[in-house]
Order: C-alpha cells, then sequence, then structure tokens
C-alpha cells in the first residue's frame, strides 16, 4: 500500500496527496472549536479514501465486474418494453419514464455492496473481529466507511453505463433539474437502509452460525419487494401495502419514483418515511451489536 | 467401474463433511423454496400488470422458472461449489492434487464437488414444475430429457468460461460470463431480436437453460430437440477439450503467477 | 534399479513483466512482455531403490519444480526423467499408483472429519480392493500408532498426530517413493523426533524410497543417507549425508560483543574470522582441528569480552559455504 496511514506523518515519508491534505486538515481541526468531531470525520474520511484508492489499482478488474449491469438492465428493459406491448402508459408510467425507473432501479441495484453480510460473518466467525474492535474506532462506522468506498465507485461505473445503455433505448430525458438532485439525499438514505439491514443479518451471524444462506434470498426479496423489478404504482392495492409497510422500497422504489415522477409534497413524505426507517432500523442494530459484543467474550467465535 | 467407486465415496464423504451441519441442508432447502417461489411471484406480477410476453403464457413462464431451477440444481448437487470455483482452483495451483492422483484429471475434479446437501434447489423445481405442469408420460420424459441436455449445456459452458483462467488468469471475466449466461437464462429468449437472439442460441446458449425445454413442452419440434441434443453434445466435447487445452498450459507453468 | 534417474533436466518459465502505472497495464493486456526465469538447469542425479534422499536449497533454488517435475504436474523445458521406469509428464497416472506425497503445509486431509474418512476415500482413489484396504490399513495404523485417533475429526489433532495421518494416508496404496515436502515443519523438538523416527521405520520395513525436502538440519542428520543440495537451479553439491557432516557440520561459530571497541589487528590460533565491528567479532572454527576451549581462552584473555556466543552454523551458512567452495561464477 502506497499511502501513509493517517496516524502517522513520519519525517521522510513520501508526499503522498492524502497525507498532504491530512496535514492540512489536522492543522485546521485543531485550531476549530469542536477538535474531537473534526477528528473523527477526518478518520472516517480517510478510511473511506483509502477504500476508494485502493480500488483503482484493480481498476482494470473493477470495470469488467460492471460489466453483469449491462447485461442486466439490458434484459429488464427488454422485458418491459415487450410487456407494455402497444400500450403507451402503465399506472401512469409512461415508456420513456419506466426505462428511466428501471436504471435507477438498476444502479441502485448494482452499486450496493452486497457481500457485505458475508464478510461481518467471516469477522464474526472467524474471530477476525476482535482485530476490529481494539482499534481506535466504532466497528460499525468502519465498516460504513469501507462499504461506502466500494458504493460509490460501484455508483459512478454503473451509472455511467447504464446510461450510455439507456440512449439505446430512448433519445429522451424523463427527469427534471429536481428529480436528478432529490437523488442526492434519497441515494444516501437508500443506501443507508440497505447498509443497516445487511449489518444486522450479518451480526446474526453470532447466533445463527450460517446466515449467509440467506444473503441471496433477502436480496432477491429486498429487489422484488422495493420495486425494483416492478414498479409499486403498478402493483395492485392489494398489494401496496407490502411496499409501504417495508424498508425496501426506501431503497429502490423512492429514487427512483422521485426521478420520473418528482413532486414536492412527495418528496418531503418519501424523505421522512427514509428517516424513520433508518432512525428504526439503525437503533435496532445498535442494541444487536451491543449484545452481539457482549456475547464476543464468551463466545470468541 | 472405478470412477462409478470414486463418485459415491466422493458422495459418501461430502455428505458426512455437510451432515456436520444438518441444519443447514434444511436452511438451504427453504432459502431455494423461498427465492424460487419470488421469482414466481415476480412473474405473476408481471401478469398482472402487463398482459403478454411474446405469446407466453403464465404456466409457461413457471415452467421456465422449473426448468431453470431444475438445470442449476443437477448441476449444483453434481459438482457444488465449483460452479463458481473452478478459476480459483487453477489459479491457485490446487489442481496440483488432482493431478498427482491416479484419475483423469476433469473426472476427478468434477466429481469431487458433488454435494447431495444442495438438493433443495433440484426438489423445489421438481415441486413446482409437479403443481403447474400437467403429468403425463410426455410431461416426464421432457422433464427428464430437458434438465438433463440442458444441465449438460451449463456444466459445459460454465466450464468453457472456467478455463479462460487457464490463459487469462483473472476470475471477474469468468464470474460475469456465468452471471449474465444465468441472467439471461431466467427470460424467454422470444422476447429478443436479431443477433442477440442468435447469441443466447450458440455463444451464450442461455436459451437452452430454460427457453428451449418449455418450447418442446408445449410445442414438440423434433428438430428443435435434434438441435438441443446436438449442441450439449458439441458442448461437452468443446468443453473437454478447451479444458485439457488450458491443463497443458497449467503443466507449463507458465500461469499467471509463477510457481517456483 | 534406479527409482529416479534425471538426465539434464532444463525448466524455463516464462514470465509476465508489467510495470507499474495505468498506462502500462493497458499495454500488456496487448502486447505483454516476458521475461525468461531459469528455474532448474541441467540437473543430473539418479536415486537408488530404497534410498532416502534429502534434497535441500534456499526458497527459489528449484526445489519445488524438480518434485513437481519428477510428479508429473510440470513437464521440462528439455531433459529427461525417470521414475520407477516411467516417463513423469507423459505417464503421470500410471505413475501415481506408485507414488505418495506429504506437503507439510498443505494437508491432504478432510478437516472437518475423522482421518479414516480420507483414508477410504484414497482406497477408492487409488482402487483398492476392501480386503487389500483394511489389512494395509490395519498394518499401518500399527506402525504408526494413530488408533487412538483415527475417528477423531482432523481439526481437533495436534499438528505432530495429523502429520502421522497423512503419512498413513500418503502409504495406503504401497508406494515405491514418497516424497515428503517439509514433514517436520511446526513441530515441537519431540514431536519432530517421534516422526523421523517412524518415517525411518516405514523406509526399513517397506524399503519405500524417500524423497524429503527440508529446511531443518535435523531431518537430514537423522533420516538421510545421501543429501542433494540446489541452489539456484543447480546442483551444488551431492554426496553422502556423512560427507556433509565430516566436512561442515563440525564447525562452530563463535560470535563476541566487547565491552571496550577494538579495531586493531585480528590475530587468533585456530580461527578464521567472518565478520568484525569495532564491538563484535564473529570466527567460525573446525573442532576436528583445533579445540573451542583453546580460541575462547584466546579470545577471553586478548578482547575485553561482554558476551560470548557458540553455535552451530546454520544449514544456510552451510550452503553458503558450499557454494563458495564450488567457485560458482553464477
Amino acid at each position: 500500500m502506497p499511502f501513509n496511514s493517517l496516524s502517522e506523518n513520519r519525517p521522510g515519508a513520501p508526499e503522498t496527496g492524502l497525507s498532504l491534505r491530512s496535514k492540512g486538515r489536522i492543522s485546521r481541526a485543531s485550531a476549530s472549536p469542536f477538535p474531537a468531531l473534526s477528528k473523527g470525520f477526518i478518520k472516517y474520511w480517510a478510511i473511506f479514501s483509502i477504500e476508494l484508492k485502493n480500488h483503482f489499482v484493480y481498476l482494470a478488474d473493477f470495470i469488467l465486474s460492471n460489466l453483469s449491469v449491462i447485461v442486466a438492465y439490458f434484459v429488464s428493459v427488454q422485458l418491459w418494453l415487450i410487456g407494455y406491448g402497444a400500450r403507451q402508459e402503465v399506472a401512469g408510467i409512461h415508456k420513456e419514464e419506466l426505462i428511466w425507473y428501471l436504471l435507477i432501479v438498476q444502479v441502485i441495484h448494482f452499486s450496493v455492496d452486497y457481500t457485505l453480510m458475508l464478510n461481518i460473518e467471516e469477522d464474526v466467525q472467524s474471530g477476525n473481529i476482535t482485530n476490529y474492535l481494539n482499534k481506535p474506532y466504532n466497528y460499525l462506522l468502519y465498516t460504513y466507511c469501507i462499504s461506502s468506498g466500494r458504493v460509490v465507485l460501484n455508483l459512478i461505473i454503473n451509472l455511467t453505463i447504464s446510461l450510455g445503455m439507456t440512449l439505446f433505448f430512448t433519445k429522451s430525458f424523463a427527469s427534471s433539474l429536481s428529480g436528478v438532485l432529490q437523488l442526492i439525499p434519497t441515494l444516501f438514505l437508500g443506501f443507508l437502509i440497505h447498509f443497516i439491514l445487511q449489518c444486522i443479518c450479518g451480526i446474526a451471524a453470532f447466533w445463527v452460525e450460517r446466515a449467509t444462506v440467506f444473503v441471496w434470498v433477502l436480496n432477491t426479496i429486498m429487489l422484488v419487494l422495493g420495486g425494483g423489478l416492478i414498479p409499486v404504482d403498478t402493483w395492485p392495492d392489494s398489494l401496496k401495502p407490502l411496499a409501504n409497510y417495508t424498508p425496501f422500497s426506501a431503497i429502490f422504489y423512492y429514487p427512483a419514483k422521485l426521478f420520473i415522477h418528482f413532486k414536492p409534497d412527495l418528496f418531503v413524505r418519501f424523505l421522512i418515511g427514509q428517516l424513520l426507517w433508518v432512525f428504526l432500523l439503525g437503533s435496532s442494530l445498535w442494541l444487536v451489536y451491543r449484545k452481539a459484543i457482549r456475547r464476543l467474550d464468551i463466545n470468541g467465535g | 467401474m472405478a470412477y462409478v467407486k470414486l463418485f459415491l465415496a466422493y458422495l459418501r464423504i461430502n455428505l458426512s463433511s455437510h451432515l456436520e451441519y444438518r441444519f443447514n441442508v434444511v436452511l438451504d432447502f427453504f432459502a431455494n423454496l423461498i427465492e424460487v417461489s419470488i421469482y414466481i411471484f415476480f412473474w405473476w406480477l408481471f401478469f398482472e400488470v402487463n398482459e403478454d410476453v411474446s405469446g407466453w403464457k403464465f404456466e409457461q413462464l413457471v415452467g421456465l422458472v422449473a426448468f431453470n431451477s431444475l438445470i442449476y440444481g443437477l448441476v449444483d448437487v453434481g459438482i457444488g461449489g465449483l460452479i463458481w470455483n473452478i478459476n480459483e482452483y487453477i489459479r491457485e495451483g490446487r489442481l496440483d492434487f488432482y493431478l498427482t492422483l491416479p484419475k483423469n484429471v476433469l473426472a476427478h475434479l468434477l466429481i469431487s464437488g458433488v454435494s447431495v446437501n444442495r438438493v433443495g434447489r433440484l426438489l423445489v423445481g421438481l415441486g413446482y414444475y409437479a403443481l403447474f405442469v400437467p403429468i403425463t408420460f410426455y410431461s416426464l420424459s421432457i422433464l427428464l430429457l430437458g434438465s438433463l441436455l440442458g444441465a449438460a449445456v451449463f456444466l459445459s459452458w460454465l466450464l468453457i468460461f472456467h478455463s479462460l483462467t487457464f490463459w487469462l488468469g483473472q476470475s471477474t471475466l469468468v464470474w460475469e460470463s456465468l452471471a449474465s449466461l444465468l441472467e439471461f437464462a431466467r427470460k424467454p429468449t422470444d422476447i429478443f431480436q436479431g443477433i442477440i437472439r442468435l447469441t443466447l442460441y450458440t455463444v451464450l446458449p442461455a436459451a437452452f437453460l430454460g427457453t428451449v425445454p418449455v418450447q418442446i413442452l408445449y410445442d414438440f419440434n423434433p428438430w428443435r430437440l435434434l438441435y438441443f441434443g446436438l449442441f450439449a453434445l458439441g458442448s461437452l466435447t468443446a468443453a473437454v477439450w478447451f479444458f485439457y487445452r488450458g491443463l497443458r498450459r497449467y503443466e507449463s507453468g507458465n500461469l499467471m503467477t509463477v510457481r517456483i | 534399479m534406479d527409482a529416479i534417474e534425471v538426465k539434464n533436466l532444463t525448466k524455463t518459465f516464462q514470465v509476465k513483466v508489467k510495470p507499474p502505472g495505468l498506462k502500462n497495464s493497458f499495454k500488456s493486456l496487448f502486447k505483454p512482455k516476458y521475461r525468461r526465469v531459469e528455474a532448474v538447469a541441467d540437473l543430473n542425479f539418479t536415486v537408488k531403490a530404497g534410498e532416502t534422499l534429502a534434497f535441500i536449497g534456499p526458497n527459489g533454488s528449484g526445489k519445488s519444480t524438480t518434485i513437481k517435475m519428477l510428479t508429473g504436474i510440470l513437464f521440462p523445458t528439455s531433459g529427461e526423467a525417470r521414475v520407477l521406469e516411467f516417463n513423469p509428464w507423459k505417464e503421470r497416472k500410471k505413475l501415481a499408483f506408485h507414488i505418495g506425497s506429504v506437503f507439510g503445509q498443505k494437508s491432504q486431509l478432510w478437516y472437518h472429519l475423522p482421518a479414516v474418512e480420507t483414508f477410504y476415500l484414497f482406497s477408492r482413489i487409488y482402487e483398492l480392493d476392501s480386503r487389500t484396504f483394511r489389512q494395509r490399513l490395519d498394518y499401518l495404523v500399527n506402525l504408526l500408532e494413530i488408533g487412538d485417533f483415527i475417528h477423531t475429526p482432523v481439526r481437533k489433532l495436534s499438528l505432530g498426530q495429523r502429520m502421522r495421518a497423512e503419512l498413513v494416508a500418503c502409504l495406503l496404496h504401497a508406494p515405491s517413493i514418497i516424497f515428503l515436502d517439509e514433514p517436520t515443519i511446526g513441530l515441537d523438538v519431540v514431536a519432530k523426533q517421534i516422526l523421523r523416527e517412524y518415517i525411518r521405520t516405514i523406509n526399513r520395513t517397506e524399503g519405500t524410497t524417500i524423497f524429503i525436502t527440508s529446511h531443518d538440519a535435523g531431518d537430514i542428520e537423522t533420516l538421510c543417507e545421501r543429501v542433494i543440495i540446489l541452489n539456484l537451479g543447480r546442483i551444488i553439491y551431492d554426496s553422502e549425508v556423512s560427507q556433509l557432516k565430516k566436512t561442515y557440520l563440525h564447525q562452530r561459530v563463535i560470535e563476541v560483543t566487547l565491552n571496550t571497541p577494538r579495531n586493531d589487528s585480528f590475530t587468533c590460533r585456530g580461527c578464521t574470522l567472518l565478520e568484525r565491528t569495532d564491538y563484535k567479532l564473529k570466527v567460525t572454527i573446525d573442532t576436528h582441528r583445533d579445540s573451542t576451549r583453546d580460541v575462547v581462552n584466546q579470545l577471553m584473555s586478548q578482547y575485553d569480552v561482554e558476551d560470548i556466543t557458540i553455535t552451530e552454523p546454520p544449514l544456510e551458512e552451510i550452503i553458503r559455504q558450499i557454494y563458495k567452495d564450488q567457485g560458482n561464477a553464477f
């Protein structure tokens, strides 16, 4: 690893961009009135950046790994175009809008870090987690930073690729400025919810030996019930509560729907919904996590 | 014959290995049940919203899902985790183990993966087939034939993809190809046109992993069946040949990683 | 009959060279550059049936490459080899029935199951009929005394127990040659002795040719009649172990740490100077010729000695010594 760790500013160490920036940040941070908060932020930002840079080392490999995005997107759009048939619009969603809806959902689906659950489970079962617990940062936050690094990189690449694919199907841009801008908070919150769900399942490894058996099942459930394959608008009314009372739609449906059909009051409603889920699931995670740590002393993996 | 005995021996040892975790076999079955049911739920919902999928009816799509499960399930039981791992064996030099033993390397490698504990997928596929396809002598024969030939195609092509590792030395392309194959297999190939459609009947033969067996089931066409059979045979031959060509490269030691 | 016969065996690898940087990564995708690495060059040796041979050399000397060629995993660039009258890379499957191997760092036993399960599997791999298998297993279990734990999952065994089980696994089909790669690695001193004793027993009772690679001098001393030393792909020593001992293992290395520094000329009867700094002296003596006591007395009287250590030269040192003695230009 050619990058300096943040905690060392060794004399004579090569001056990488990271160390220069961090030096600047550190001196500014100590002058600020909230040194602890800024230091915390710097710490986690550094972890995030290193993860990002790590991926550039294997860039070719990394880009290749996103090729199935092309296939999945192509297949789903094609299926829907056939499904629409002669109709131009279904349940208020126009053909062009649908293509963009599928784009957003697709990009989310392929950007999230599905291996997170497996990694956590592996850490737990190999006892490796203790290595993280005696470092001066919170394991969950640390994992979040690492995971976010991957997510952001995936996001950029998938978005680029899928955008290119979209042009193959339609020349019109079925969104607006607000539609694009709302992506920032809704995606952020959506990914956070997804992250929390994965963590809860991963930490369940403390009690259930092989939680990983359910990884793919869970991910498929999330996708279908989250409106990832079929937009919630088109669901029969009897099924819509399923979307409304599960957190999955907050991950996929909310950002995609707002993208094609932005309305301020809908935006507020969805945002509140997401925040509620973050709070609910986040507290559950925290409780489960604390319990797990206590159990670690007994079990030891 | 010696290979049958070998197969039985691996069956026994892998089963013992997994029965240590008996619970997981049950868990695995339920996970598969839920997952396959969700695919079927998806098609049902899709039909609520849309009316037509290139002329395919809902029952036929269930048949598609069933054949997907049967074919994947067969290969999964047959070679287990090797579906995704062979490239690692190649890259990490684990083929050495098989090379020093007095058995045909490819056969031994594949046999060693047998995992009866993964039978869940297969059973679920059978279940849904029985539920949605009227049971006749014909439908049962197509069940058998379609699954076996489809499994042969799937096995051959995953071998071909994995063998690329002998030359390229990296796994990403292998996984991407396999994932794409499976992605296409889950939808009826009739929704595609032109060159894509052609690809799905040739170099990325997803059509044979679901669409073709269903087509034969509902509309018997001897030529289609013949093509299916010949393609399966051809794929198997090509896969074996390709693997052994790659193995020669492995034996030259000139793989991406130098193993001095 | 010769168990192994090697003539002019050579193996050269083509290693891809990828200079750092993104642009070069792309270039190497389309027009890769290669570098030739000569792993093994022009090897010549024979091994008699029933011999125990130590095949040693520093890391990267070509040991593994040679063994891989002898077991048929790798084919050579040029040269010939015959193992038990078979051509290893052309008649690999036939040869496989007659050879066995144990790797100190890679286990052949199924980890979560008792060793007996792996034994059963091997009986099928080597096509032993049930009666032969049973008889052979009972015999080996007695010989290597593993009866107490063949029904215990391998993961619960100590390393020493596991290695004995590995030996049984490799001997089930009564091979004429066994290749042991670092068999005592990671074992404590007592376990090492025990395992070596078992290996000797096998050699005595079965007449198996034993081909050992090891970094452990004790392995070589205890087990082997003969030793071949490899360095940079060539054989630099091929002789009896007793010769090696006579010539090299009766050296002592004396390291002296001084209280007050000295940089004047060094005189000491009966020893050769290896290294020297102001505060340290390192000399070597040949215990056949000179007396350790005499040399130590000299050093103690001549210098203000803070600390003194007397050791046998490590195997690497011996090899380096041999290498120097051969006067090789490479």
